[in-house]
């Protein structure tokens, strides 16, 4: 990681590459791994977080047996070779979201505000850019946001758009692009190479800078002389070109980490560009364990699809009689429920690479937290009284996994994400207006009896944002870290 | 009628007549008569009398007031059935209401006083509360910039402002003083009067130019904006004259408002920034290394100058035109110094001339007065007009997604870019440009929904084996073909419906069963059976279908919500989709989609939209004619609820063409849209309206429509709120002597973003800048006429180094007389925003 991507060119388009894809992205990696030494320091906790599109069928989801004996209903099938690894959550409330249109209060859990275009603002900061506003400045990159299709055009009941594709939000009023090709997920994280895996050549440091301090100079010197409205705009370019600074800042300067990733990804080839959605999918979640795995960044949200998604399944799902998933939510039960379980069984197969990936000791899996998740609890009706989430791994030995916990009324998904971010040593007193972590992560039995919960504040949209806008407050670290009743490691 | 209405009340009350009894003689005549029907939230007609508890609170509506006045004093109320109203009671009753329906309230005297003492402390500097900055609001005229009154005077009625305190920051607290109950009255009361006020004045034949001083409304009138990436990949191409880049190299631009373009929805963050600035070096890459016979011949003329000159000069030489392009500047103020010094550097190091100079160039692509449509024009707070350059840049970017030319950009360094005749004179020039291509890709791709195939729409492949990404580009070039012919020709806008052409690549031909065409180039031909006009266009057919058929409700449901202008509410959200394309089940289409319409719920709508759908049935997934389906006949035979019958393709355009006014009105609505890059706000109204009122005599042509968007306020004005140090020399004010009152009383500086922004006496703001007119090339410029001059300069420094001040502000803007003035104004709009 020598070189920011952006500044070293891409020297083919390769639109419509005709090669077949068979991108063994990870096993490339595996050679590699032996002939790294082994770092001292403990390996850190990483955060992928798997989100698909229209619910759930809930009757083929929750298991009837709570506890470590848990059944996996039709939906949850894939899970079998995983079923030790994996968290069963029910009863998870998120105020934040509801029908199809307010998918974009999934990981901020804060209602919005209903706007076609103008003024659009996701209610608070999503935990996701909690996490990577305090331990992605130990990474290239704080995090990374994935997507597999672009922005969909439109508005459904007074909302944009855009609020079925964005998630993640580092401010009130500052959604964050996601990435959907592959290839250029790719070149972010390591750099343009060419198809052996080489690096190709890149422009001096020097130019780097001096082109970076240019823009700069230039966006101060032009901010003043705009209305206060334009200068608004013009802060999020500057934002962005701090951002840009902040990734050459990083490769140049000494890396402090404790804790080396085994493997590093001088030789892996880039992607190609997928042809299908299966293939762009696989490439993704692919390249997020990649991501993970060579400590490129610890935080990652990936959208399988947009919310609302109608995309054809035909060819990935079999036995469909219908291919449109939202379709098929409304109108085909078995259909719905089989493209839910190919969800689930995505989400598997990624648990399944990392649990794969040995961190001396510790597998990858062992070291993350893995959710899978969606923003209603029923797609037919768009029902969102509570919202279906499984979690894989451990986080560094702090989660007891391997059970269902169904909780009663009234716990909500903002105390399941606050126990997320301490146990990324986020120092966060709350979030979203739980101040209590989800009881028994770490082992233990979900309480009958309904906790309290002060409700969540959602942040007014008429306010403009402060660019530090903090839905997480910092917290005592005696708080931070949670005691450890699990199994192993 | 209420403002006549007043002045009667007003000469009578001059007249001379009785005082006006108290309102302890009227309460009991109220509650006898008036408030067994008007009382509570659901009193007749709205009228709510028993609010009025007391006389402060009755005489808090002197609207309502003048309606009572009027209605009991015309013997209409009350209803003769209901009440009835004794000779004495009633004359007071009048008499009182007349009273109170016109208060004496005058700005200055009275109301300003109170804003002062009770608003002010909070309301103004950098930040202050709704956005609402009440400094600079002084007398009658300013009071009429504000649209929101009504916000306002709820929150005073309802006691919830003022608020006793406000915390400014962890030191500061201001303290407000409480309003006394007559003052509230007073207060709500002409509010109230000025909301009948502001609903007079905001008309579209009125002259004045109306602003929103509230930023809840501001929201729509951002002007500055990222470019999409198609504009982007347009740019570099008319910079360099070769095509450089693809939109593709750039990530999605989303939506707000239908349109890529909208400004409030083209976000930045990191990664899109770091996109660009890949794709810049890239694009350069490709102009510098091609071997195309374009791309050498493109990077021939570009380097010719570094034939005979010393290369640091030639560089310099290069890049002038280049940098006053992109940035959309006056030959004056473009400055190639900054991109030149980086190559200087490269050059010093023993870079080739060439890669010197691709560095410089990335460096001014990567700029935001590249990146981004800004005006860096200032003025006073309020709607000013767009700059002459920002004009250009504005024109360019709507008519053909792209920078401005040269002939543009003259016309902007003469100043003429403010007149509504020479923006028009400049857009019918552009409009014959080929350039205008872009407007067809990004208006009328958009306007069909085409932009969606290929990525969130793809038939399915194996139903589909024809369709292609060929095929699909093929089908999106039609359209931007045939949208650029209606505005390029200036064609009537009825096209949309039928015209008698069409354009056709060799594969697009063979698609739709036509021989005789050759070759991948787009062209006009005689239209096919059942096609030309946008109903027979592949892309938009396509577009309305499921990924493994056609669809009769999208179809349906595009017709009706698009181009006959129908707003549909949402399906309930426990209706299921319907099984379209459910092999097991033996019942036709059209009876299960019957079926479905049984239902009371569903059929209200579906009523509507299937029938529309049904008569393009002869239409497959992919926009091919077709007789048969699965073996049967199609049926598209179609019925509106009303009995219009509407079959087939020809059916359908019958309807649409009696329809056409709601159509066009659509069309003129999304076409403003676009020119704006934003939502229509309700007081957007006036472009669509007055071209809606052109175009039925002008025969629809498709000139009339742009004449209009390009003349109207809304396209050459933008909302300018000035950065707080520069507003208008106005400064922070707090109450002389605010009770209690701690630290609240001194000027509070509060730094902005970087840089920081220091609050500037009002002594000091007004310094010897240069004239409005004195740009170092033109010295003896005039002022530019018509219009009073309401900006300053652009305060540029004369060259070299634009940049070497960054922490400069820019001059303030001129004082007093500095007012904007136009010839029409935005107006209340039935149809705001998302009718979608």
């Amino acid at each position: 990681m020598s070189q920011p991507s952006w500044l070293i060119p891409r020297r083919t388009l390769l639109r419509g590459a005709v090669a077949a894809l068979g991108l063994p992205l990870l096993e490339c990696m595996r050679p590699l791994a032996a002939s790294e030494p082994a770092s001292a320091g403990k390996p850190p906790v990483r955060t992928l977080m798997l989100y698909f599109a229209n619910g759930v069928p809930p009757d083929a989801w929750f298991p009837k047996k709570s506890g470590s004996q848990f059944d996996l209903p039709q939906c949850l099938a894939p899970l079998a070779p995983i079923r030790d690894e994996v968290l069963v959550f029910k009863g998870l409330k998120n105020p934040g979201v509801g029908s199809h249109e307010n998918a974009h209060g999934y990981f901020t859990c804060l209602k919005s505000k209903p706007t076609t275009g103008a003024d659009i603002a996701g209610g608070g900061v999503s935990m996701d850019q909690v996490m990577a506003k305090a331990v992605g400045q130990d990474t290239p990159l704080p995090s990374i946001e994935i997507g597999t299709e672009p922005p969909p055009f439109g508005d459904q009941k007074g909302y944009s758009a855009q609020y079925f594709h964005y998630m993640s939000w580092a401010s009130p009023t500052e959604p964050m692009a996601r990435e959907i090709n592959p290839r250029a997920l790719f070149e972010r994280m390591f750099g343009a190479k060419d198809a052996q895996g080489r690096p190709l050549p890149s422009r001096p440091a020097a130019d780097d800078r001096s082109l970076i301090d240019l823009a700069l100079g230039e966006a101060k010197s032009l901010r003043p002389k705009l209305g206060t409205r334009d200068a608004n705009k013009l802060d999020e370019y500057l934002e962005a070109l701090r951002g840009v600074e902040r990734r050459v800042e990083f490769s140049s300067r000494p890396d402090t980490r404790t804790w080396r990733p085994r493997t590093k990804p001088e030789l892996v080839p880039p992607p190609l560009d997928p042809k299908t959605y299966g293939e762009r999918l696989q490439l993704m979640l692919d390249l997020a364990v990649l991501a993970l795995q060579t400590d490129t960044t610890r935080v990652i949200t990936l959208l399988m699809t947009n919310e609302a998604s109608d995309r054809s399944y035909s060819g990935l799902v079999p036995g469909l009689t219908v291919f449109g998933h939202h379709t098929c939510s409304h109108s085909e039960p078995k259909g719905y429920a089989a493209i839910t379980t190919w969800q689930v069984a995505q989400f598997v197969k990624v648990c399944q690479k990392m649990r794969a990936i040995d961190e001396g000791g510790s597998s990858l899996l062992d070291n993350s937290m893995v959710t899978l998740g969606t923003a209603m609890l029923d797609g037919r009706s768009h029902n969102a009284d509570h919202t279906p989430m499984l979690m894989a791994g451990r986080a560094g030995g702090t989660i007891a996994p391997g059970r269902y916990l169904p909780y009663p009324q009234g716990t909500t998904l903002s105390s399941l994400y606050l126990g997320m971010l301490r146990r990324m040593g986020v120092p966060a007193k709350s979030f979203a207006g739980a101040t209590d972590e989800l009881p028994a992560l770490s082992g233990g039995d979900p309480p009958q009896e309904k906790p309290k919960e002060k409700p969540p504040e959602s942040i007014k949209p008429s306010e403009p944002a402060k660019p530090g806008a903090k839905a997480a407050e910092p917290a005592t670290p005696a708080a931070a870290k949670p005691p450890v009743t699990g199994k192993k490691p | 009628m209420s403002i006549q209405l007043l002045l009667v009340v007003m000469c009578a009350a001059i007249a001379g007549e009785a005082p006006p009894p108290d309102f302890s003689r009227i309460q009991p005549i109220l509650a006898a008569t008036c408030l067994s029907c008007h009382t509570g939230d659901k009193a007749k007609g709205g009228v709510n009398l028993a609010a009025f508890k007391d006389d402060g609170l009755a005489r808090e509506n002197p609207v309502l007031w003048a309606k009572v006045a009027v209605s009991v004093g015309d013997g209409e109320m009350p209803p003769s059935k209901a009440k009835s109203l004794a000779a004495a009671d009633k004359a007071d009753l009048v008499r009182y209401a007349k009273e109170l329906s016109s208060p004496k309230l005058d700005f200055v005297a009275d109301i300003h006083p109170l804003l002062v003492t009770h608003c002010l402390p909070c309301h103004q500097g950098p930040k202050p509360p709704g956005g609402m900055d009440l400094v600079w609001m002084k007398n009658q005229e300013d009071a009429d910039r504000v649209l929101n009154w009504g916000t306002y005077r709820e929150l005073i009625a309802a006691g919830k402002m003022p608020q006793k305190s406000r915390k400014l920051n962890d030191k500061e607290t201001i303290t407000v003083p409480p309003l006394a109950a007559a003052d509230r009255a007073k207060l709500v009361a002409w509010i109230r009067m000025q909301e009948k006020r502001l609903e007079k004045l905001l008309d579209c034949s009125d002259n004045g130019v109306r602003d929103d001083q509230a930023s809840n409304q501001q929201v729509g009138m951002v002007y500055s904006r990222r470019l999409t990436r198609r504009e982007w990949a347009n740019s570099l191409r008319d910079l360099f004259g070769a095509d450089i880049a693809d939109p593709q190299m750039l990530p999605g631009d989303g939506a707000g408002a239908g349109f890529d373009n909208a400004g409030a929805a083209l976000f930045n963050n990191t990664m899109f920034l770091e996109k660009y600035l890949t794709a810049n070096d890239q694009a350069l890459r490709t102009l510098l290394d091609g071997t195309a016979p374009a791309l050498v011949a493109a990077r021939t003329q570009l380097l010719s100058p570094l034939a005979g000159a010393a290369p640091a000069q030639a560089i310099r030489t290069i890049l002038k035109p280049l940098v006053r392009r992109a940035f959309r500047q006056s030959a004056a103020a473009a400055d190639p110094e900054p991109y030149a010094k980086l190559a200087d550097q490269a050059l010093a190091r023993g870079d080739a001339p060439p890669s010197a100079l691709r560095l410089a160039l990335v460096g001014m692509l990567n700029s935001p007065r590249f990146l981004y449509l800004v005006d860096e024009t200032s003025g006073r707070k309020g709607m000013i007009p767009l700059s002459d350059h920002a004009m250009a840049g504005r024109l360019a970017a709507f008519l053909w997604s792209s920078l401005p030319d040269e002939q543009l950009l003259e016309a902007a360094d003469r100043k003429e870019l403010r007149e509504p005749d020479a923006i028009a004179a400049q857009a019918k020039r552009m409009l014959a440009d080929q350039r205008v291509r872009g407007l067809g890709e990004g208006f009328g791709v958009q306007f069909l929904g085409c932009n969606v195939l290929g990525s969130l729409k793809t038939p399915d492949p194996k139903i589909f084996p024809e369709y292609t990404e060929d095929l699909q580009r093929s089908m999106q070039a039609e359209v931007a073909a045939f949208f650029a012919h209606l505005f390029s020709a200036d064609r009537p806008l009825t096209d949309v419906i039928s015209s008698d052409y069409q354009f056709v690549d060799e594969r697009l031909a063979k698609h739709y069963g036509m021989a005789g065409v050759t070759g991948p180039a787009m062209r006009q031909v005689k239209a096919a059976p059942h096609r030309g006009g946008i109903l027979g266009m592949a892309g938009l057919l396509t577009a309305t279908s499921a990924p493994d058929r056609s669809s009769v409700v999208l179809r349906g449901k595009y017709v009706l919500t698009k181009l006959l202008n129908v707003k549909m509410p949402e399906p309930p959200n426990d209706v299921g989709a319907l099984p379209e394309n459910d092999a097991v089940n033996h019942q036709t289409l059209r009876q299960r989609l019957e079926q479905h319409r049984s239902r009371a719920d569903c059929m209200s709508c579906h009523q509507k939209m299937d029938p529309l759908g049904f008569a393009l049935e002869h239409f497959d997934g992919i926009g091919r004619w077709r007789d048969r389906e699965d073996g049967h006949p199609i049926d598209d035979q179609a019925a509106m609820p009303d009995g219009t019958d509407i079959t087939g393709i020809d059916g359908l355009r019958r309807l649409l063409n009696e329809r056409k006014t709601d159509l066009i009105k659509r069309l003129a609505r999304d076409l403003t849209v676009y020119a704006l890059a934003r939502d229509l706000t309700k007081y957007d109204r006036c472009p669509v309206d007055a071209a809606m009122a052109r175009l039925p005599q002008a025969g629809w042509k498709a000139s009339v429509l742009i004449d209009e968007i390009v003349r109207s306020d809304a396209f050459r004005l933008r909302m300018y709120q000035p950065v707080w140090d520069q507003n208008g020399g106005s400064k922070i004010i707090r109450p002389k002597k605010p009770p209690a009152s701690g630290p609240a009383a001194q000027p509070t500086e509060k730094p902005g973003p970087a840089p920081p922004i220091k609050p500037q006496p009002e002594a000091t703001a007004k310094p010897a800048a240069p004239a409005p007119s004195a740009t170092p090339a033109k010295p003896a410029a005039p002022a530019p006429s018509a219009t009073p001059a309401p900006l300053a300069t652009p305060a540029k420094p004369a060259a070299p180094a634009p940049s070497a001040a960054p922490e400069k502000p820019a001059a303030p803007g001129a004082p007093a007389q500095a007012k904007p003035s136009a010839t029409a104004a935005h107006t209340a709009s039935p149809k705001p925003s998302n009718s979608k």
